[in-house]
């Protein structure tokens, strides 16, 4: 029955996330819109003035945090709600978590100050939410009914047989990937101490004073890169709020919540390579997860990491951070980049070097701009 | 830096080794290099071949795996390469290509190739090879339940020394027993995790009981010459191992009920207590 917590663990934890996800949209697209409608008022030259050739040269680097994107492609959608909601529940434990070291706070302490200032986000985040629903009811014509039923046939229109069949497909290979990962207590611990770590922290209520591996206190310590690494007392919060052992919250309701998140980050990738072809989108997510069971034979393999030992930084990184990232940077949103570095900072020992989310953006900007070159001489 | 340019090499052979992805990535490169006019992914393709030949190459390898500051093995400088997005791209061109847009009249083309590429994701996969283990995992790590229920009736405060396969999993089990050393004296990327260092009489112990584990009765064959011959060699002896795991707080100790049956003999009496037998262990109560 272990399962079942687990499972209900990692839906809870999904909906807090995009819930969080979700508000932090809306203020953006609010702020975004609040941005740029300043800008107009300030700078009158502009208004007049034809904007195409300033657009284009611009849309390459100006794209931040806080602009809503002209085109379909780089709109952000629920599935960015939920990994912005992952990346602002990673800067919520890595602060509660650096605070608790560098204080020498209790475990307890730690989990008060992120549920603190989890539920201070998620109010605000919640309002938006209603607020935003309930806007959007009213201009679709929800709440009369004459417009509902016109609605409907735009709405069936969208989904055709093949998209639903293809949908199913990836929601079996998913289901599958969901049942190894539940029924599976081979996790891949080599080289690696999270559940160890987890159990010290709950055990002595605090943070890094034995050494997980034997449970004796530490005669010459740690480095400091590693004690500022967020995700055992992230898991250990987990295990607090839900009274379920780390064992089972690190090889199970993780991974499982870690799968799901690295499909809501491969569709958008799916979403900016295949612009305006559902059809696409669906059979690019069917082969990733084809190629995720494909490539679970080999440690270090993306399939692997997934499906073995989905509660690590590095899988995280490479199956969550970066996907996303390359999605960010394929939208061209360059700014937003940032938070994907700086969630890897909090949860991969990348040792005093800066990681491998800065390398991809770098080269994806390299690219990009080598990219736009050639077009403009081509031109 | 020689040892470094060995490790790029000799992983990339690693990596291609067991399973054959990387090569179905490398054609999924080629196939939308072919295409490279018409794409519309530039971008995306440009990166991840500029960084594909960077991880293939020993010297750039290299470089990329400085960056990395030599902590990570060769696998983890492809972090930074696409590989699944890319792979995953190229099998969505193919596929929507050959089915037309995903027609369903165009099922004369789209099945066959839709069947190959399946059959060559399967070769590709190194199907079965990722661990084979599993199922002795589960049951060590019930093993290691049903040891430390026992225990814990009988003392609140619990320092454990057993064989390997229970020590892996007593802190995970049970975050409240102490161990004289753990996962990290046997694998060896864990010592990174900490700055200690096990002293010398911990290490004793640790090759004391791993002598004892390799040595044990088997299918009523007994090693016990063989045994002695590997402690003296290792000049070992069981009294001192014994004072060493007393002085390190151990007040548990756990041995294999297939052990050598004189060195059961003289742990017993060296102990003065008689062992219980428990889930295929013989478990001693040290005493201070």
């Amino acid at each position: 029955m272990n399962f079942i917590s687990a499972l209900l663990l990692a839906l809870c934890i999904l909906c807090l996330c995009s819930c969080l996800g979700g508000g932090a949209l809306i203020l953006m697209r609010l702020t975004g819109n609040f941005v740029i409608k300043g800008r107009r008022k300030g700078n009158p030259a502009h208004r007049g003035k034809d904007n195409a050739e300033r657009k284009n040269k611009a849309s390459f680097m100006r794209r931040g945090l806080f602009s809503e994107g002209t085109d379909k492609a780089q709109k952000l959608n629920g599935a960015d709600a939920l990994i912005i909601g992952e990346l602002i529940m990673i800067g919520l434990a890595v602060t509660a978590h650096v605070a608790a070291v560098f204080t020498r706070q209790s475990f307890s302490d730690c989990v008060t100050l992120f549920s603190g200032l989890l539920v201070v986000l998620l109010l605000p985040a919640a309002v938006l939410l209603i607020i935003q629903g309930i806007s959007h009811a009213k201009s679709q014509g929800v709440f009369q009914k004459n417009k509902a039923d016109s609605s409907l046939p735009d709405k069936a229109k969208r989904t055709d047989i093949v998209e639903r069949i293809f949908a199913g497909i990836f929601a079996v290979l998913v289901l599958g990937q969901l049942i190894f990962i539940f029924g599976n207590a081979g996790v891949y611990t080599q080289g690696d101490m999270t559940v160890e770590t987890v159990a010290a922290f709950l055990e002595t209520d605090g943070i890094y004073l034995v050494n997980p591996m034997t449970g004796q206190a530490y005669t010459a310590g740690m480095p400091s890169r590693i004690k500022i690494l967020c995700l055992p007392s992230l898991y250990g919060i987990f295990c607090s709020w839900s009274g379920l052992e780390p064992d089972i919250v690190v090889s199970e309701a993780v991974p499982a919540l870690i799968l799901i998140s690295s499909y809501a980050a491969f569709s958008c990738i799916g979403r900016s390579l295949f612009t305006e072809n559902r059809r696409n989108r669906y059979c690019f997510l069917i082969v990733t997860a084809l190629l995720m069971w494909a490539g679970s034979y080999l440690y270090g393999m993306d399939g692997f990491q997934l499906l073995y030992c989905g509660y690590r930084g590095v899988t995280i990184r490479n199956l969550i951070l970066i996907p996303y990232l390359v999605s960010l940077c394929l939208r061209k949103r360059w700014k937003s980049t940032v938070l994907c570095i700086l969630a890897e900072a909090g949860i991969v020992w990348t040792f005093y070097g800066m990681g491998a989310c800065i390398l991809t953006a770098a080269g994806l900007f390299a690219a990009g701009r080598q990219t736009l070159n050639d077009k403009q001489k081509k031109k | 830096m020689a040892e470094l340019l060995r490790n790029a090499w000799q992983g990339w052979f690693r990596v291609t080794d067991e399973g054959k992805l990387m090569a179905l990535f490398m054609g999924s490169l080629l196939f939308l290099w072919i295409g490279y006019e018409r794409e519309k992914q530039k971008q995306l393709l440009r990166y991840g071949i500029m960084m594909a030949i960077c991880c293939v190459l020993p010297v750039t390898a290299v470089i990329l795996m400085l960056y990395q500051t030599k902590f990570y093995d060769y696998e983890w400088i492809w972090s930074a390469v696409p590989v699944t997005v890319l792979t995953a791209y190229a099998g969505t061109k193919i596929l929507s290509e050959c089915w037309q847009g995903f027609r369903r009249e165009a099922w004369r083309k789209g099945l066959p190739v839709t069947a190959g590429l399946l059959l060559l994701a399967y070769l590709c996969s190194g199907p079965g090879g990722a661990d084979p283990d599993r199922r002795s995992a589960e049951d060590r790590k019930a093993e290691t339940e049903g040891l430390l229920e026992i225990i814990k009736t009988e003392e609140e405060t619990v320092c454990l020394w057993a064989p390997q396969d229970i020590m892996q999993y007593v802190r995970a089990v049970d975050g409240s027993v102490l161990l004289p050393y753990g996962r990290d004296m046997w694998q060896e990327a864990l010592g990174a995790y900490s700055y200690d260092t096990y002293p010398a009489d911990i290490k004793k112990m640790y090759r004391w009981m791993c002598i004892v584990e390799e040595y044990r009765t088997e299918d009523g064959i007994v090693k016990t010459d063989v045994l002695r011959e590997a402690m003296e060699e290792q000049k070992l002896s069981t009294g001192s191992c014994l004072d060493a795991a007393k002085r390190a707080g151990v007040n548990f100790l756990a041995l294999p009920d297939d052990a050598d049956i004189t060195l059961l003999n003289e742990v017993t009496e060296y102990i003065g207590a008689e062992p219980r037998q428990n889930q295929g262990y013989y478990l001693f109560r040290l005493k201070e």
